[in-house]
């Protein structure tokens, strides 16, 4: 549906320049919500608006719904921002405008005609439960309502891409999690392909099936969620897994394991998708002859799955030990020895 | 009705205060209109033209904008004597109300066109973003986003502009342009009619004053539910 490719993007500034983008490429599927996260300057904003050209890349290409974006002349460009979607941080509404108005304006510039933009904006403003705010000043909502016009107005056209810059980061928790359920809407009700971007692992984590992980221009991790949160490999996805996922020991844990006068090693495990069904630790325990002892635990709902992360303390001989972590790989289930200093 | 129009104020009869008052409203109406579309038109220039606007061209931007410098930098009195042939070849004469509408155009529109370029820098960029993003045309930008964003604050300038229109009309006496200016002039300074001098000031003064209240009034009206 959307590809990038090898995108490369230099910003010349009185302070010098900086290279926005070097050698990115991502490819986003239809039916997906993709997420590209990393902290502010890592590039992912300038890349999110190379979809609708809104930025030009200095080198790489850029194909959407198979169609070059290099050739396309600036009828053709309109032509093709139509049909995608944009979303904002701050939303960028008319705030002396109604609710109507405001979902209107992508219709009248198309020249829709009246009776069709007033169906075609309850419809939206139905599906974004906005209904009874029609002839609201935009002035007078709230955060989270003005996000769901942002939405609506994004979708009056019937785009086959929405794209969402920071959509929900200047929201409060609790109204971040009802956007992202609309966002979610969007794409399993309405077939919308969607590539956001955002700083705040809870955002892929609740709605995303693909992530990239940006930092200074380049993509340094990409794949499925669950892949991605499950193995992280780059230390900058660690920090961001992190944020959502607490995979550390207490302090207070520590000192006891540290205390500790028998042989015993610490594992850290993650069960993900189906593994959460096999009973590996009680396995260990018949078969292998190790004690166990649980020290952290922690379970995450992702998309139709979850991800329980265990820290163990294995006890016994270092044969035993070893025995024990066959088994657990044996399982599918992912593994990593902790070392305490 | 005759006899009241020669009812004497100040030693003027009604009939002549009623004839000026009405010459300034004609020209400030006339040229403030005017004035508007030409400096509407070089403001969306500017607006556009410029380093990073929506449709960038150097040298538009770079010609438009020493135009208005050089034509500001002209006290009104000299761009009145100054531009008398093109005030003869657009409206026949050099004297008269409307002949005095050619300077004060020329004179009001590139200050008019500074305000209202203000105005329209005002406008937030991510606005923009968004109209480029649902694949406005330049004019649907213009159109849908920029003006109605900004049309408050652009009355507000207008308001600015016409007060400064008002005392430009007050030097027309001097082309016999007439206006209120020129009552307070030739009747009253020529003339040493001290009260008169008094009262056209005061006239001036209220007109003012309502002018900035209307403007005032109608800023509101427009950004009320901002």
């Amino acid at each position: 549906m959307i590809r990038l490719e090898h995108i490369s993007k230099r910003f010349t500034g009185p302070g010098g320049t900086v290279d926005a983008l070097k050698d990115v490429s991502v490819h986003v599927e239809k039916g997906d919500i993709y997420g590209i996260i990393g902290f502010s300057g890592a590039g992912k904003s300038t890349l999110l608006r190379m979809v609708n050209r809104l930025e030009k890349p200095d080198s790489g290409a850029v194909t959407v719904d198979g169609q070059s974006l290099a050739g396309l002349s600036k009828s053709g460009l309109r032509q093709l921002r139509r049909k995608i979607g944009m979303v904002f941080q701050q939303f960028n509404l008319l705030e002396g405008k109604t609710v109507f108005q405001n979902v209107a304006i992508p219709l009248v510039l198309e020249g829709v005609p009246k009776e069709r933009i007033a169906r075609r904006v309850t419809e939206v403003l139905r599906f974004v439960e906005l209904e009874d705010k029609r002839d609201t000043y935009v002035s007078q909502l709230s955060g989270g309502q003005k996000q769901r016009v942002g939405i609506a107005r994004a979708l009056a056209t019937e785009p086959a891409i929405l794209l969402c810059d920071e959509a929900t980061s200047a929201l409060d928790p609790q109204t971040t999690e009802s956007i992202l359920h609309l966002l979610k809407r969007v794409n399993r009700e309405m077939g919308v392909t969607i590539l956001l971007i955002t700083h705040q692992m809870q955002v892929i984590q609740m709605i995303c099936n693909k992530v990239a992980v940006m930092e200074n221009g380049q993509v340094v991790e990409q794949g499925s969620v669950l892949e991605v949160f499950g193995r992280p490999r780059a230390e900058v996805t660690r920090r961001f897994v992190r944020t959502v996922i607490n995979d550390r020991i207490p302090e207070s844990i520590l000192d006891l394991v540290r205390k500790e006068q028998r042989p015993c090693q610490i594992e850290r495990l993650k069960f993900i998708g189906s593994s959460v069904k096999k009973p590996v630790i009680s396995e260990i325990c018949k078969t292998e002859g190790v004690e166990v002892n649980i020290l952290g635990a922690t379970v995450q709902e992702m998309q139709d799955s979850v991800m329980c992360v265990f820290i163990l303390q294995l006890f016994g001989s270092d044969n035993d030990i070893a025995r024990a972590e066959r088994t657990i790989d044996g399982a599918g289930v992912l593994r990593e020895r902790v070392v305490i200093s | 009705m005759e006899a009241l129009l020669q009812t004497k104020i100040f030693k003027v009869s009604l009939e002549r205060l009623l004839l000026n008052g009405g010459q300034t409203l004609y020209m400030v109406g006339w040229s403030l209109l005017f004035g508007t579309v030409l400096g509407a038109a070089m403001a969306l220039a500017l607006a556009l033209c410029r380093k990073g606007g929506l449709a960038e061209n150097r040298a538009v931007y770079t010609v438009v904008s020493i135009y208005i410098n050089i034509v500001r930098s002209i006290p009104f009195v000299i761009l009145l004597v100054a531009i008398m042939p093109l005030t003869r070849a657009v409206v026949g004469t050099t004297i008269g109300s409307t002949a005095a509408l050619v300077p004060l155009i020329v004179y009001i529109s590139p200050y008019l066109a500074r305000l209202i370029e203000n105005s329209l820098l005002e406008i937030s960029p991510g606005i923009l973003e968004a109209a480029q993003a649902m694949g406005a045309t330049t004019p649907q930008i213009i159109r849908y986003f920029l003006i109605p964003e900004t049309l408050g604050s652009i009355v507000l300038g207008l308001t600015t502009g016409t007060v400064g229109l008002l005392g430009a009309s007050a030097m027309a006496g001097y082309v016999g342009g007439g206006g209120v200016g020129d009552l307070a002039l030739t009747y009253g300074y020529e003339k040493m009619n001290t009260p008169l001098m008094v009262l056209t000031v005061i006239i001036l003064v209220v007109l003012v004053q309502l002018l900035q209240l209307a403007g005032n009034t109608l800023s509101r009206r427009l950004r009320e539910h901002r």
